[in-house]
């Protein structure tokens, strides 16, 4: 079933730019959705569209079935949607603990349920309890991401959106972070997630969009892609 | 509590108590009065730049418009100087709601901007019928002049301005609007409300100015638009904040004190080259202390932070 779809977006930064030209994507729910393509694509654009953080010019996203296309980015992890950046989003000089305490804003001054759910982040992801004290600055890379997807599951979201989880890590930890993935999807969150690394992608996916220039270019599921992966991929350079 | 804090609560309560008697000294009341109003701007400056990030180059406009209300209430409308003083926190409030747009620009645009306003009102003061505002003239309250009185209410908005900051600072809203200022896609994403926490820094740090610019005009008894939108305000503001230690609490408190203090020191002893002075200080302060004296001490000594934040 559709939990998250947009219909026909076109997103600019600047005045006419279209970045997106009437991209649609929907997300089913449970399921791992990646959105694939070349640099430059707009893969980062759609997720932050669907997140709010760019206003379409055009066309609309809705949440099980509800408009949502005006609603601020603030009010989009009320609704149960998270979101983990490509670009770091953790504060350097905050502790480990502190970062993730930010995590449980919504939560108010429930310190009972801010607590709990720390302990929660801090049993799936062991390393953080280790490092609770240390300024996330000085974690590396790796657990850096494990930080912030850590934070973005505080909340106990539905959807989680995931722009290159695991670009620029060592595979050992990129591993971990699709091994996670699939916790998550055993739990029955939706994923959507943007990824350059294709063919893990394809591993975990249950549903692949490919963007060029803006334009949606092919999605179907896996099988729909068997043989067709090499032509669709061909000329990207990744 | 640790030691520290122990010690900067009770330098601070003598300092109070000290404040408190100054009028009974055989001292300058304007020095000291002047001291107080200095710390209140710093510290409500303290709440827009030191935690938010923004910098207003026009903040001079909050201290004009509160000395103007003030002013032409009392002289034109008979308003009794605590009403009109209190009018003057009103309306410099709604000035700064009435240019919150603003507050979308980023970095040096609004700093211009706010600049640029600040200018745009004093002409619009200036131009005010003759009759409400004196135009280049002023005001003049000498009927309503009591510096004991108007000594006290500085005192008194001083500690109201000491004590909001240092609120600000341990509530929810000092966490969000430092998320903000240090990475405001990603404090939204967590679920802060960027827009409207901005705006409740903004409108707390215009409300104290304001108000301080009421009270300075009753204790000098005259407003004038060159006085009251004097560009030198908002300079000497951000040099006492920044050299204190901007986002902790205590550092414009003692930034202010000392840079007041060695101000007026060299103001008297180089009445020609004080300017030049106060601009090399400046240069030094931003190359070799951009944390300012707190924010320094704080990283040597990461102990203190329950004493300076
Ligand atoms: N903040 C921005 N301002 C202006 N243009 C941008 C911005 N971010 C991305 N773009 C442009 O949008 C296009 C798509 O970028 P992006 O969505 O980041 O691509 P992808 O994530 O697929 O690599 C690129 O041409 C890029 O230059
Ligand atoms: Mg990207």
């Amino acid at each position: 079933m559709a939990i998250l779809e947009a219909k026909n977006l076109t997103v600019a930064y600047y005045g006419d730019i279209h970045i997106l030209k009437d991209v649609s994507f929907c997300a089913r729910e449970g399921r791992v959705t990646a959105v694939i393509g070349p640099n430059g694509a707009g893969k980062s654009t759609l997720l932050k569209a669907l997140y709010g953080l760019l206003k379409p010019i055009s066309g609309s996203i809705r949440l099980r079935g509800e408009e949502i296309t005006e609603c601020k980015v603030h009010e989009f992890i009320r609704m149960g949607i998270a979101y983990v950046p490509q670009l770091r989003s953790i504060f350097p000089e905050l502790t480990v603990k502190e970062n993730l305490e930010l995590g449980t804003w919504i939560f108010k001054t429930d310190k009972a349920r801010v607590r709990d759910a720390i302990e929660g982040v801090f049993e799936r992801f062991p390393m953080l309890a280790q490092k609770q004290g240390d300024p996330a600055g000085l974690l590396s890379g790796g657990q850096q991401k494990i930080l912030e997807i850590g934070r973005s599951l505080l909340t106990g979201p539905s959807i989680c959106l995931l722009d290159e989880p695991t670009a620029t890590l060592a595979p050992r930890i990129a591993a971990q972070i699709y091994a996670t993935l699939e916790d998550l999807k055993s739990e029955k969150i939706t994923i959507v997630m943007v990824d350059q690394r294709v063919r893990q992608a394809f591993d975990i996916a249950d549903y692949i969009y490919v963007l060029e220039l803006g334009q949606n270019k092919a999605d179907g599921t896996r099988q729909d892609f068997v043989g067709r992966l090499t032509e669709t991929i061909k000329g990207w350079l990744d | 509590m640790n030691r520290y804090s122990a010690l900067a609560w009770a330098s601070i309560a003598a300092g109070l108590a000290f404040l408190f008697v100054v009028p009974l000294l055989p001292v300058s009341l304007p020095y000291f009065f002047y001291m107080m109003f200095w710390i209140t701007m710093a510290c409500a400056f303290n709440i827009i730049y030191g935690f938010v990030g923004y910098l207003p180059f026009g903040y001079v406009m909050f201290y004009g418009v509160g000395t103007y209300v003030t002013a032409v209430l009392w002289s034109r409308f008979h308003v009794p100087i605590p009403a009109a003083i209190l009018a003057s926190g009103c309306i410099g409030t709604a000035l700064a709601l009435a240019v919150a747009p603003t507050l979308r620009l980023r970095g040096i645009y609004f700093a211009i901007v706010n600049f640029a306003m600040a200018m745009v009102l004093r002409i619009l003061v200036a131009n005010l019928p003759f009759e409400w505002s004196g135009g280049s003239f002023g005001i003049t309250l000498s009927r309503a002049y009591r510096p004991l009185t108007s000594y006290y209410f500085m005192l008194g908005l001083m500690v109201l301005s000491g004590l909001t900051v240092l609120w600000v600072s341990r509530s929810r809203l000092g966490v969000a609007l430092r998320c903000i200022r240090d990475d405001a896609a990603a404090a939204s994403v967590l679920g802060i409300n960027v827009p409207v926490n901005r705006l409740k820094a903004w409108m707390i740090a215009a409300a104290i100015p304001s108000v301080a610019g009421g009270i300075e005009a009753w204790f000098t008894a005259i407003v004038d638009p060159a006085t009251s939108f004097n560009m030198m305000v908002t300079a000497k503001t951000i040099v006492y904040a920044m050299f204190g230690g901007l986002g902790t609490v205590i550092g414009p408190v003692f930034g202010a004190v000392f840079m007041y203090g060695l101000d007026d020191f060299i103001w008297g002893r180089f009445p020609v080259l004080n300017l030049l002075v106060l601009g090399l200080m400046i240069v030094f302060l931003i190359l070799f202390m951009p944390r300012g004296i707190a924010g320094t001490a704080l990283r040597k000594w990461p102990r203190l932070r329950q004493v300076v934040k």
